[in-house]
């Protein structure tokens, strides 16, 4: 057959493809159980990191001591349930009122952690979410899922909140495809000690989250509630105020029920 | 009247298997014809992966693997490629192979796999597996082909290793994860030494490589106007 015929090039790309496509399904469904379980364990790790109950920078441990570590940490599944509030938002100056659907009661869900995936594959319109207690001197700390859209990707993360619910206590990301050296920084130990001991709530106890910023002197963010941000990650600075604060918002409906 | 005729037949095996092409074919791109410092390709992974020499012997690693496999591979079928898809071709083995060896590296690397993030997946744009799959691979003999791969990369290989040595030592005083330059130098321990905050960012690893390219092209007489 005539190499450069269009029928050739054709069914030779057509059989290139089907060939590799069918060598790297076999690698993936070969290693699928390995990565997951590497995966998993990540996000243990993460978690313990967050909770400050894990510092690597400090020395590393080993996998086993940390899955030991990790047992005595409860994690629970929350189901969330939306209801219309009013709001009041600011249009040029003015203040305006409207009707927005927002999570507003959160319940403890018998479902088990393992199986959460599974069931917001299975009901995509239930709102769950992880929640991870752990203990520090017989003070709770309250470890929550973060994520959200930066600058190129998706970003995974868990922020722990002390046992008042207000003052952080870490954050961490272990998931993310932003730029090395840039917004990739934000999985970095240097920046996330900056969150640490930040209120998420005013004096008045009204959530405000926390907001990353440009320079430690900004003022535009009230102080105690602001974090200096990555040079040249704007984006996905402003990326990580917005899905904190919505992340908050919406465990917040689960914090107000505990006492 | 044998002779005329066993002399071809003895000598071919010799050749086929280490001759002097096989052998050109591995020293060359280590000095003469180094892939980074003489053809100045693959600058872009030399530059971010260098910072530690764990992190840079992984991504060697990484990159020995792709070059030898996507060269044997497209060896193997270069009699097959049209030639007006071979490039199309070409990318899609060698990324094929790198998706392999990222999953490889999250299933028994992890936390090399995530401290490499997107570099690894970046090898796909490695001027150098292109280039000799484009250069050599289609016109060469898969054992040849395979060599040649393996000589590049141990050419991209030392000088990565270079540039992390240094850039480990002066910017963070260790390698390896182990400390070479006592504690007890350090300024903040009431000593004189200051580790170079240089060395861990770009720009360091941009200036080490040029003295390296400087140093390595005076030695073997390299230059531009030949």
């Amino acid at each position: 057959m005539n190499k450069n015929s269009n029928t050739y090039v054709v069914l030779f790309a057509a059989s290139v493809c089907v060939v590799l496509a069918a060598g790297l399904a076999a690698t993936f469904h070969g290693l699928k159980t390995r990565i997951d379980s590497n995966k998993l364990f990540d996000k243990q790790r993460n978690v313990l990191i967050a909770c400050g109950l894990y510092d690597p920078t400090a020395g590393e441990k080993s996998r086993a001591d940390l899955e030991a570590m990790f047992t005595k940490v409860r994690p629970k599944v929350l189901e969330f349930f939306k209801s219309e509030v009013e709001e009041e938002y600011r249009e040029r100056g003015e203040r305006k009122k409207r009707k927005v659907n927002k999570v507003t009661r959160a319940e403890d869900s018998s479902i088990k952690i393992e199986d959460l995936e599974k069931e917001r594959r299975k009901n995509p319109d239930r709102i769950l979410g992880e929640i991870y207690i752990a203990e520090d001197g017989g003070k709770k700390i309250y470890c929550i899922p973060i994520s959200g859209y930066g600058l190129w990707s998706w970003l995974y993360g868990f922020l722990a909140l002390e046992e008042d619910r207000n003052t952080v206590r870490g954050i961490t990301f272990y998931k993310h495809g932003e730029t090395p050296g840039l917004g990739g920084e934000v999985d970095k130990a240097w920046w996330q000690n900056n969150w640490k001991g930040k209120k998420t709530k005013d004096s008045s106890g009204k959530l405000v989250s926390i907001t990353v910023l440009k320079g430690q002197g900004n003022e535009f963010a009230p102080d105690g509630h602001r974090v200096d941000g990555i040079s040249g990650a704007t984006i996905t600075s402003n990326g990580v105020t917005k899905f904190v604060k919505a992340d908050l918002e919406k465990y917040e409906a689960y914090f107000k029920g505990l006492n | 009247m044998t002779a005329t005729v066993d002399t071809p037949v003895e000598a071919k095996p010799k050749t086929s298997f280490f001759g002097k092409k096989e052998k050109r074919a591995v020293l060359d791109p280590l000095w003469d014809d180094n892939p980074i410092s003489l053809q100045v390709l693959g600058i872009c992974s030399a530059l971010a992966v260098t910072i530690k020499v764990e992190q840079t012997l992984f991504m060697c690693g990484a990159v020995i693997f792709v070059l030898c496999m996507s060269n044997v591979l497209i060896s193997l079928m270069r009699d097959l490629i049209p030639n007006n898809i071979r490039i199309i071709v070409m990318l899609t083995v060698i990324s094929s192979v790198v998706t392999i060896v990222s999953l490889i590296l999250q299933a028994y690397a992890f936390d090399i796999s995530k401290a490499l993030s997107v570099f690894v997946g970046l090898i796909v744009t490695n001027c150098i597996v292109m280039g000799r799959a484009e250069a050599f691979a289609m016109a060469n003999r898969p054992w040849r082909s395979f060599l040649d791969g393996l000589g590049n990369a141990l050419g991209y290989t030392w000088i990565l290793i270079a540039v992390a040595v240094f850039r480990e030592l002066l910017g963070d005083g260790k390698i390896l994860g182990t400390r070479l330059i006592p504690e007890s130098w350090y300024m903040d321990q009431g000593g004189w030494y200051v580790n170079n905050g240089l060395m861990v960012l770009a720009p360091g690893a941009f200036i080490l490589l040029g003295v390296i390219i400087w140093i390595q092209r005076a030695i073997s007489g390299y230059s531009e106007d030949n």
